[in-house]
Formats: structure tokens, sequence, C-alpha cells
């Protein structure tokens, strides 16, 4: 591993000054978890790293009534799967985090780190992008705020600008009558990533119309994977079988998904189909 | 204190191995030592064109960078090794081999400094045309991995049978009965062919070696499984007299095979030779991966039987891919050559088994050593031949396996054998015969599979031990079986314990160093409970035997009515007539009395028709298997998993409880998920989030297991029963379910799927 100054700011405008005087020199660590990989492969070779451990205020989780879930970038895989407060509001989310790799690495591993890092074998990404949620982003010159399904634009890859942090995400508020899943499929052990994760909510009113539906699929490309015009098809509808099969064949043709070790771009076709059509049953589909 | 023998007696150094303060290879320090990190080729096969230090030597701290140049022009030592064939160098010459052959060392003041300089070092290459498959290296026009020929081999090889224009370098032959008349006899006739991939060991601890030289003598501390292999090597390449080469080999965190052989030692050596200071080498978690693996094979099968589920014939063809350098795989050749057969009597059999050089990282020693890649041919194709007559699986082994006093296809006879009863104790563990009742869920299926295994152990090969009191009272077991984390200090101390009537925890283990420990052949095959425990347990009659005689003088009794107890020698039905047993020493003048025993398997079989003893006793087991599987995934979930393993005597039931699991879990990673990726030759998943071994959460908890003992029998080693079993159990059961016969493992959920839906 080449040598790096290793930076500890204590507020996020001290965080901010150095990120925008260095550039391209520097890189944010959260957790490091993927950061460390990549600088110990040679595939990065910062001169500096920006710690973001002492900076307050960047690990709270609250809900705010009118907008919805703010956690904060720091908050920990473990402390977000185990916050009340996404439990109370959003347990698909709190589920989503509880799945990822292993208790050593969601001890370490971040909310705004995973969602930075845009590895496209993760688990919260989709689900963040199904749920509509927004990262804020902070740079010396202000704060702007990006739909985490626009945020992340390709492999490793995302609209964050040198000199920027992502600081927080948003989840928005939502119908009482909305409720979400997260379903990872593995093919190998326990703790792999994962070859498809559905992430699939749904409102569906007291009759069992479903009012809005919102499908991500992870794992699968190179960014979540959400195909509008199918999965509106659900809309003022019921969630019945012959439905939720068309949205799942919808799912399945309309993505072209990429091979790995952990399955081929048919196979993945396939676990596509199976998953939208579980995830959609599991959402109170009627049958 | 009674004889632990068969209890559940808690490892000798657990307490130190779970609380980490065990000093393991990796933590050795010495005064003025340097850290020593490997360059390696990206290329498969390449001529180096030139090599430029200069960037590397600006690092501050490196010390030496490494070369052949350095080994040219000089007769001190001589830079090449191998387990059998001596065809690797210390780093490459002028051709690299494989993606990750050595090209350099680099040798510095730090570890950081040698990983940043090593980075540096400048390698021009010229690719050369590579094979990575060993069935097309076996083509006339396959690119040469080496140059073997006669003249090169001579007659140093014992037993070692090159194919000279091919890059086979061994070919083992088995040659039984008449294979024309069996076709000629036999009903059906089926052939089908088996792969399968290469795998990581994946111990907790990496390769580490440090060696220092002090006065004409060469001391290696290492994890090595053959320290006595390692002695003889190190003589060799740096000419000394075996006397003045001290391998000492402490605790290891795991090994499974990969510490088997030079791996970190010869880079050490040579870099203490060249620096005159002691060195650390060191090859990290993601190098492990691509310094050597498990073979990958094909396996060509074909077999003829009769109507009535009589076997006939048996012709067996077997390429093992042993990558880049020999290895150990003109050994593995030999005993998955002859381990082929499987547990039956067949009287007609012929089989080649090849060890083929490809431009893969280099294979070799593995737990289940041979035998994975045979046992999933052979279990799979005794069910694809059931199926062909009709008849039913367990019932068509049942007819065919062997038993005590047949001949096995080697013409050795058979004794001790139990391959019958585990095989129905792992029917009965899967209700076998009994309907399956259907899953609640309509796309789930069920079925159930078994198979059987015969593993031989190494022979012939000697043990030898010994065992002391010493005049201060103390007891110290002299041996030089390698504890890897199996527990072999700890069933060693149970058997040396028993004649001297002490707890085994108060014996002390004087540790390996090969200029004082008893000699051992090498931790492998399972082999070390049975042949250093024989070893120990005849060193601790002698020694008991001593002390009574020299006990009865001293105290005036006769020496019959002695027996020692608790660390006494006392008069039997007189408890209070006793003496410490350290006592007896002082007074007899000593400083310490000892015994020592040594102990011989007798064997060996011909290389060129498979004829003679393969294995002086078998190991034997036997796997039962219910699946359920999603046929809309293709995902398999084991809701029943039965190993069955004779073990002749259980010494400690817990220690051999944590074996049998470990072997299952091994089988069941294996079976499923571990196999390395190769593309072009090189490995795309040397890490462990790419290579997935089964975490905790994977054991499925229905696992269980039954270890099989006879009255009066020889202690037999189970370390590795269960691992080759698994895969083909699980993959009868799959068949048995969806009627889907997967032939290449692993068993991935992908493959099932395509089975099921024709694609």
């Amino acid at each position: 591993m080449a040598d790096f100054e290793w930076l500890e700011p204590q507020t996020i405008p001290e965080a901010l000054k150095s990120a925008g005087e260095l550039g391209e020199e520097a890189k944010l660590i959260a957790g490091g978890t993927w950061l460390a990989i990549v600088l110990k492969q040679g595939l990065l070779m910062p001169s500096a790293l920006i710690s973001l451990h002492n900076i307050d205020g960047l690990n709270d989780v609250r809900y705010e009534p009118g907008v919805g879930l703010r956690i904060g970038a720091m908050v920990s895989l473990t402390a977000a799967e185990k916050s009340p407060v996404i439990e109370k509001h959003f347990p698909e989310l709190a589920y989503a985090c509880r799945v990822v790799a292993n208790v050593r690495i969601r001890n370490q591993a971040t909310v705004g780190g995973c969602l930075c890092d845009a590895d496209y074998a993760s688990d919260p990404p989709s689900m963040f992008a199904a749920l509509g949620a927004r990262v804020v982003l902070q740079s010396q010159s202000g704060s702007r705020e990006v739909a985490v399904r626009d945020f992340i634009v390709g492999h490793y890859e995302t609209t964050i600008e040198y000199g920027e942090m992502l600081t927080e995400v948003i989840v928005p508020e939502r119908n009482p009558s909305t409720s979400g899943v997260y379903l990872k499929y593995r093919t190998r052990s326990h703790e792999d990533r994962p070859c498809v994760g559905v992430s699939a909510i749904a409102d569906i009113n007291g009759d069992g119309v479903c009012q809005g539906l919102s499908i991500a699929v992870g794992a699968v490309a190179n960014t979540p994977q959400l195909v509008d015009d199918v999965a509106t098809l659900a809309v003022g509808k019921q969630l019945d079988a012959p439905l939720i099969k068309q949205i799942a064949d919808g799912y399945a043709d309309s993505i072209e998904p990429l091979s790995d070790i952990r399955g081929s771009s048919w196979y993945r076709q396939q676990m596509i189909q199976v998953h939208v059509k579980r995830a959609l049953t599991q959402l109170g589909g009627v049958s | 204190m009674t004889s632990t023998i068969g209890t559940r007696m808690t490892m000798v150094d657990g307490r130190e191995r779970v609380t980490g303060t065990i000093d393991y290879a990796i933590n050795i320090e010495k005064e003025g030592m340097l850290y020593c990190k490997a360059v390696r080729s990206p290329y498969a096969h390449a001529m180096i064109t030139e090599i430029d230090t200069e960037w590397a030597e600006e690092v501050d701290g490196v010390v030496k960078i490494i070369t052949f140049a350095d080994f040219k022009d000089q007769d001190e030592m001589t830079p090449v090794f191998g387990a059998v064939l001596k065809d690797q160098l210390i780093v490459a010459e002028d051709r690299v081999r494989y993606v990750g052959d050595i090209v350099a060392l680099v040798v510095a003041e730090t570890w950081e400094a040698a990983e940043e300089a090593a980075l540096l070092v400048d390698v021009d290459y010229d690719e050369l045309p590579a094979v990575f498959d060993p069935v097309e290296a076996m083509a006339d026009d396959a690119p040469r991995v080496h140059d073997l020929s006669e003249e090169k081999i001579g007659q140093q090889y014992y037993k070692i049978r090159p194919k000279f224009g091919t890059n086979a370098c061994h070919h083992f032959r088995l040659r039984k009965g008449d294979m024309d008349g069996a076709w000629a006899e036999s009903d059906h006739i089926v052939e089908r062919s088996y792969t399968t991939p290469a795998a990581a060991h994946v111990p907790m601890e990496p390769l580490s070696t440090v060696a220092y030289f002090e006065d004409g003598h060469l001391y290696v501390e290492t994890g090595n499984q053959g320290a006595f292999d390692m002695q003889k090597d190190m003589a060799r390449m740096w000419n000394l007299p075996k006397d003045n080469v001290h391998v000492i080999v402490p605790s290891m965190g795991g090994s499974f095979g990969i510490k088997m052989g030079i791996r970190t030692e010869a880079a050490a050596v040579a870099a203490a030779w060249l620096t005159g200071r002691p060195v650390k080498c060191i090859f990290r978690y993601e190098e492990m991966f691509i310094t050597i693996n498990r073979h990958p094979s094909h396996v060509k099968v074909k077999m003829g039987v009769k109507n009535d589920g009589t076997l006939v014939g048996k012709q067996v063809t077997i390429h093992y891919n042993t990558g880049a350098y020999a290895d150990s795989g003109p050994g593995v050749a030999q005993k998955g050559g002859f381990g082929s057969i499987g547990p039956y009597n067949i009287p007609n059999c012929h089989v080649d088994s090849y060890a083929v050089y490809t431009n893969t990282p280099p294979n070799g020693a593995y737990r289940g050593y041979a035998v994975t890649q045979v046992a999933w041919a052979y279990e799979n194709m005794m069910d694809e031949l059931a199926e062909v007559i009709g008849m039913d699986p367990v019932e068509f082994r049942m007819k065919n396996i062997i038993g005590d006093g047949d001949a096995y296809a080697t013409g050795e006879i058979m004794h001790d054998s139990h391959y019958d009863t585990c095989l129905k104790a792992a029917a009965e563990s899967v209700n076998w015969g009994e309907p399956l009742e259907p899953h609640p869920e309509p796309h789930i299926k069920r079925g159930r599979g078994v198979a059987v295994i015969l593993k031989g152990t190494s022979t012939p090969t000697t043990s030898d031990g010994k065992l002391e009191v010493t005049a201060d009272g103390r007891i110290i077991m002299h041996q030089a079986a390698a504890e890897v984390g199996q527990g072999a200090r700890t069933v060693l101390a149970q058997m040396a314990s028993v004649a001297l009537g002490v707890d085994p925890n108060n014996i002390i283990n004087a540790g390996t160093d090969t200029t004082k420990s008893p000699y051992d052949h090498r931790t492998s095959s399972s082999r070390e409970t049975y042949m250093v425990g024989k070893a120990l347990t005849g060193a601790s009659n002698e020694l008991a035997d001593k002390l009574k005689q020299h006990a009865a003088d001293q105290m005036e009794v006769d020496a019959a009515d002695l027996i020692l107890q608790d660390g006494y020698v006392m008069v039997q039905g007189a408890p209070d007539s006793k003496k410490a047993l350290g006592e007896v020493v002082k007074d007899a003048g000593e400083e310490s009395f000892s015994g020592f025993d040594s102990f011989t398997n007798e064997g060996g079989v011909s290389p060129d028709d498979g004829q003679g003893i393969a294995s002086s006793h078998w190991h034997q087991g036997a796997c039962g298997i219910q699946v359920a599987v999603d046929t809309e995934t293709g995902r398999v979930e084991l809701e029943k998993f039965h190993g069955v393993v004779y073990c002749g005597r259980v010494i400690n039931h817990l220690t051999s409880d944590l074996q049998t699991h470990g072997s299952m879990i091994m089988g069941f990673g294996t079976t499923f998920y571990e196999a390395i990726e190769l593309d072009e030759g090189q490995v795309t998943n040397p890490n462990l989030s790419d290579y997935m071994i089964p975490s905790i959460l994977d054991v499925p908890d229905c696992m269980s297991h039954d270890l099989l003992e006879v009255e009066g029998a020889d202690v037999h080693g189970l370390g590795e029963t269960m691992v080759p079993i698994v895969g083909p159990a699980v993959n009868n059961a799959i068949y048995n379910a969806v009627g889907v016969r997967i032939r290449d493992l692993t068993i991935t959920p992908e493959k099932v799927l395509r089975g099921i839906s024709g694609q």
C-alpha cells in the first residue's frame, strides 16, 4: 500500500475545506471496508485520506414528520439494522442492512459509504433507490440533494464531485398503507454478496388495490434497476397472480443482467423473474 | 489416573489456541531480521527478457533484490526443488510458467519497504503460447511447460514415469484381469466423464518462514507438515550435512495440505544465505491462492455390468492438472489411480492416471488427497449404472461391496473392512427404502442419496516416538507429528500416557526440531494418530517397564507387583508404598529414563501395473443426504446430512467429532461453491470475498455423524474421510429429487436450474 496522509477533521466544514483543497488528491474514508481493499490492491493511490470518524452529527438517525427518515452518513450498517426508528418506519430497510456480509463488515461499513462506493453487488443501494431516497451532498459552496437512483450512475461510479461529501440520506415519508420487502438471493455462502437483490415497495389500500409500486433490482447490473413503466402497471389494480407474473416477466425482460461468479446473465434473468414474483406475492399479492 | 482413551478430553493446547497465545510461525521475530516479498509474473507463459531493479533498489530500507543472477556461477548451493521432480526454481531463470510464478525476491528492513519495492521491480516479458487444460495439454502440439527428457530425469526419480514428448510428468498404471473379456461378459457398458475444479485450502494462518544461518548450521522455523522432507531438501540445496539443518515447526493455524512441500522456505533460506541475516518470508493471503491448490481433474470412466448387478470391468482414465510444477502431482496421480476403483469387487480393472503440467498455478496435497476427484466420479457412476440396470443404488452397492478376504484391484487382500456397515448406516440415516414425504411447497422437491469411500494411507512409511521421564519429574514426549490444529498433540499425549498412568495434560511436548526429534514421515494421509501413536505407545510401554524394574530394585519388591498411577510407581493393593517417577530416575543415579519405538507400515505398489499393497489399512466411510431442491431457483438445501466414519478405536471423542464436523463442512463447501476460477491461467477470485468458504450460518443444522468402532481394532485416521463423499452423495440426492445429473463440480444453483429447464 502506498503512503498517504491521514487527516482527521473534527467538523463538517473542516472536512469540506480539506476535501475542497485537496480535490482529486484525497479520498474521504468512512468505514473503509471497500476503500481498504482497493488501496491494498493499488487500484487507488490517494495522497491523503480524510477520515470522517471524529465528526459529530453524522451518526444520527431520526424521523422528521413531513420529511421522513434522516440517516447520517456515518451510521454503521449494524446501527441501521438495530435502529428502532428505522425498524418502526422502514423495517425493510433495516432488513436490507442486516443481510449484508457478516457482523464484522456491518460493524464497520456505513450507510454513506455503501452508497458512495456504488458497488453493484451490494444490498442497501437498491432498497434506498426503491424507497425514493435522496442523498445530501455538501461542499464548501453549498448543498444539493440527489435521488439515489440518479446518484449511482455506473460501476463504482456516482455523481459526487471532488470537494463534495455525502452527509445524510433522506428517505421520504410515505403513506401508512405502504410496505416493503427485500429479498436477497445468494448462490453461495450466507456471507456472500447478492446474486440478485429485489427491493419492492407497494402501497396497497384497504380494498387491496395497489396505489403505487416501486421495484429496484440490485446486483444484476452496474446500478440498481428500476423499470418504472412495468412497475406502474400495478397502479389501480389488485396484485393478483397474473399481474405479478406480468410484472416479474417485464422486469426480467427489461434488464440485461451482467455475469459474474455468482451467476450468469441467463441465470440472473431467471432469478429476477422468480424473486420479483416472490417479493410481490409477499407484499400482499392475492393468488 | 485412569486412561483417557475414548473420553472427550479437551485439547492440551486448547486454551492457548483460542486465546491467541500460540507462537505461530508468522509471529516469530529474530534480532536483525529482514523481510522477504515475492515479485510475481503477470503472464501464464513467457520468456523474461529483462529485469530492471533500479527503482526498487532506491526504496528506503531495501537490502537486496534477488534474481536468478544471484544463483548463477556458484557451486555452494542448488536453487532447484520439488517434492518429487526437481522442476521448480527459487526464482525463475529465463521463463515463467504461470501467473504468479516468482521472478524476483525483495529483501528489506521492513515488510512495508519490501512490499513497496516489489511493485517497482520492472520485468519485461515475451509471451509464449500457454495451455491450461490437462487434456488439451496432452495433445502433440500443445505448448510444453517443461522440457522433460529421459536424460534429465535419469534414475534419480524412483518410480516416476513421465510420458516424454507430452506434458505428463507421471503416468500411473493399474492392470488387473482382461478388459476385452470383461466387456464381452457385460450386459451393459456405460461411459461417463466427470470433472472437478481447483480448490483453495484456506487455513487461517498464511504461509511464513523465518530462516537464518549460524556457525554452519541452518535454522528454518516454519509452519510445515513435513519437517524431515524439508530437512532433506534444505540439506541438499545448501549442500549441508543433514544434522546441520534444524527444521523447527511450531503449532500451525491450519493447513489442509497447503503447508506440505516447499512454500516460503526456499525463498527465506536463499535470502538469509545472500544477506547473512535472519529473514522472514511471508506469502500473504492472496498469494496462497496462487501458490498451491487442489488438482483439477478430468475423470473418464467406462464400466461393464451384468443384468443382475454384478460388476465385471472398469476402465478409468484420469488427468490431474498439476499446474506449472509437479509438486505432489505424481503422488496424486498414483493415489487417485489406485483409489479410483472404489470399495467394490471388480475382477477386471484398467487405470491410466496422469499428472499433467499446465500453465496454471501448481496444485498439490489437499485434504482428501487425490480421492475427492475420483470419488466424485465413482460414486456418481454407481448411481448412473444402477439406473441403467434398474436396480436400487444401495442394493447395487451392497451387492458389489468389498469385504474382508476380497482382493482389491491392487491384488492386496482386504482386512478390517466395514464398507457395508458404513453404507448401511448412511442409508438408514436417510430412511432409505421408506416413502419420502413431499415438501409442503410444491416447487420444492426432495430426494435422497448415498456415497461410500475407500481412501488409502501413505504406505510404506515410518514414524518414531520417544518418551522420557527426568529426575526432576518431568515427562517429555518426543515426536514430530505436526500440530496443525487437528489435535495431534492431544491424542498422542493420551496414547503416551496410558502405560505411565499419568494425566496427558502433564506430558510436555518437546516440539519439533529435525536435529533432535524422532523421525516421522510427514503429517499427511490422516496417518499420525495411527503411526506416531503406535510408536509412542511402544515407547511408553518400554519406559514403564524400565521404571518398574528400577523401582522394584529400589523398593525391594517384585516388579510384577508394581503399577504406575498418578505419577507414581506403587505396589498394587498397597497405595502407601509408592514412589514418584522422577525419584525412581534420581535414585538410579540417572538424569532421565526413556523409552523408544519405531513403527513402519509395509507395502507399496508398482507404478507400472498398480499391483502390491497400496495401503496398510484403508480409511472408510459413507454419507447419507436428503436434499430439498427449489425447482424455480435450483438452490439445494440439505435436510439430512449424515456422515459415517470407520475409526477402529476412537482415542478422543471430542476431537474426533470436531475433525468429522470439519471434514463434512469442508466437503460441503467444496461441493457447492469452493472453486478456483481461472481466466487464461489467472486466478480471478484470490480473496475471501470472491472465493467463498462456508460460514457457520451455512452449516446445516441437521448435520450429524457416527464414528464406527470395533473392539480391539487398530486406530484409523479420520481427518479426511468425509471430504470426498459429500459431493457425490449430494449429487445422487439431487438426481433422485429432480432428475438432474451434474458431472462437473461444483454444484451451483445455476447448473441445477439449467438441468431442470433443459438449458
